[in-house]
């Protein structure tokens, strides 16, 4: 069974490298919205490789469960991260654009998180007191 | 080192590391959420240990419903920040100072006595086997919880049930808002819900009945309750007046009056509080915690909505 022991360490470690790729996501991009989307991609696919390398070393009922782990970790993820953004949005945290330079209008000229013309809202919404730098 | 105690040291400090991050950062939110994950790390700790049960426990109710509890509170709070403390006094600098050697010196006396061979109070390891006979549970943390020590976990279950009579108490208004939310919830929420809650009930109940055989039992199956009642408020599908009206009430009641009453059954027969018969132990246990999931569901699910400031709505409304 040695070609199931390689794969299952092949795949563990590529779901250990899309785990570190999501982390990356959360610490070096700018605003929530762009983590938010980085991390819930890289996440899920992290785990959906974890979840295949240690099915293959299991019985069949051992691995529909975790097949179903899967299932229901990619279902809530997605939810839990539209939740966030929407959340960050009514509170108005502003979306970075691609340039954030003078010619969106703001003077926060060169900022990297300098919030552009568009998608800014400065109506705070439900009071749900969450601010916008999600840790 | 093996790899496993290298894993676990790690997790030793991450944990600690986690620990001290939450307790000295300013951002209220950020403590809620290295909160959640302190859980997490935990229910990996306990699952490393060998105790399953205590790991489904904490990932349930430490992070998940004491997370849920933690955000509803951030959510009422008006800043984020924690308030300026005064400078400390002479009296706070000195129990400060004083913390780190008191707590060396109950470390050393433990150790001393522990050295010392001191006869350990008695454990339950030679009673367990007794208890299994008598088929009240395979499991020996449910037959611990619901056999031997049963008396604790009623009187534990009264202390939650005072619990929630202090989370009616803390709504200023009388009459509940209509709604658990201040807007309306996002259709992906709804359809999650839909999808999810009535997993999450067949669960609850799978894990009532395991827990007589396997990692399992009322506490964990009345977090995964108490999470879908959650889930049920944040999604709008439940008017929270559902959970503290007459019927709910009632059902409260007549859970703890069956807990109640099992523990009672046996005087009349002239046994003791709590003494299952034989043959009998093993339904009677499943009966208490079914009474119990449906407590601790219910109390954990009212605890999320007391908490919240959207049930004060109506006295917001000139702020």
């Amino acid at each position: 069974m040695i070609i199931r022991d390689v794969a299952s360490v092949v795949l563990l470690s590529l779901g250990s490298l899309f785990y570190v790729a999501g982390t990356v996501a959360l610490i070096r991009f700018p605003d929530v919205y762009a983590r938010l989307h980085g991390l819930s991609k890289a996440d899920n696919l992290g785990l959906g490789f974890v979840a295949m390398g240690l099915m293959i070393r299991s019985g069949w009922l051992v691995a529909a469960k975790i097949a179903f782990v899967w299932l229901f970790v990619l279902m809530s993820a997605a939810v839990s991260a539209h939740l966030l953004a929407r959340a960050a949005y009514r509170a108005g945290v502003p979306v970075t654009t691609a340039g954030g330079g003078p010619e969106h209008g703001g003077a926060a000229g060169g900022r990297w998180d300098g919030g552009g013309a568009a998608g800014t809202r400065s109506q705070g919404g439900g009071a749900a007191g969450e601010p916008g730098s999600a840790p | 080192m093996t790899p496993g105690s290298a894993f676990d040291s790690i997790l030793a400090v991450m944990l600690l590391a986690l620990a001290w991050r939450m307790l000295s950062t300013r951002d209220l939110f950020q403590a809620v959420v290295l909160f959640i994950s302190f859980g997490l790390l935990l229910a990996v700790v306990w699952a490393r240990l060998g105790a399953p049960d205590l790991a489904l426990a904490d990932a349930a109710i430490g992070a998940g419903v004491t997370g849920a509890l933690f955000l509803a509170a951030f959510g009422s709070l008006r800043s984020g920040e924690a308030a300026p403390e005064p400078p400390e006094s002479t009296a706070e600098r000195l129990a400060r100072l004083s913390a780190v050697p008191l707590c060396a010196a109950l470390a050393g006396i433990i150790l001393w006595a522990r050295a010392m061979s001191m006869a350990p109070s008695p454990v339950l390891g030679p009673l367990l086997p007794a208890a299994v006979e008598a088929a009240a549970a395979t499991s020996p943390v449910t037959a611990v919880l619901l056999d031997l020590r049963a008396w604790d976990t009623l009187l534990e279950v009264a202390v939650l049930l005072v619990a929630l009579v202090g989370g009616w108490s803390l709504r200023r208004v009388v009459g509940a808002a209509p709604t658990a939310v201040a807007f309306p919830p996002s259709q992906l929420l709804t359809s999650l819900t839909r999808l999810v809650v009535p997993v999450a009930v067949f669960l609850a109940g799978y894990l009532w009945w395991a827990g007589s055989t396997r990692p399992g039992g009322a506490f964990q199956a009345g977090a995964v309750l108490a999470a879908s009642l959650i889930l049920l408020l944040l999604a709008d599908r439940l008017a929270p007046g559902r959970l503290s009206n007459t019927p709910a009430r009632a059902v409260t009641s007549a859970a703890f009056g069956l807990f109640v009453l099992v523990a009672l059954a046996s005087l009349p027969f002239g046994r003791p509080v709590l003494d299952y018969p034989e043959g009998a132990a093993h339904a009677l246990v499943l009966i208490v915690e079914a009474a119990l999931t449906l407590l601790i569901g219910l109390i954990l699910g009212s605890l999320f909505i007391d908490g919240s400031r959207t049930m004060d709505r109506r006295e917001d409304a000139g702020s």
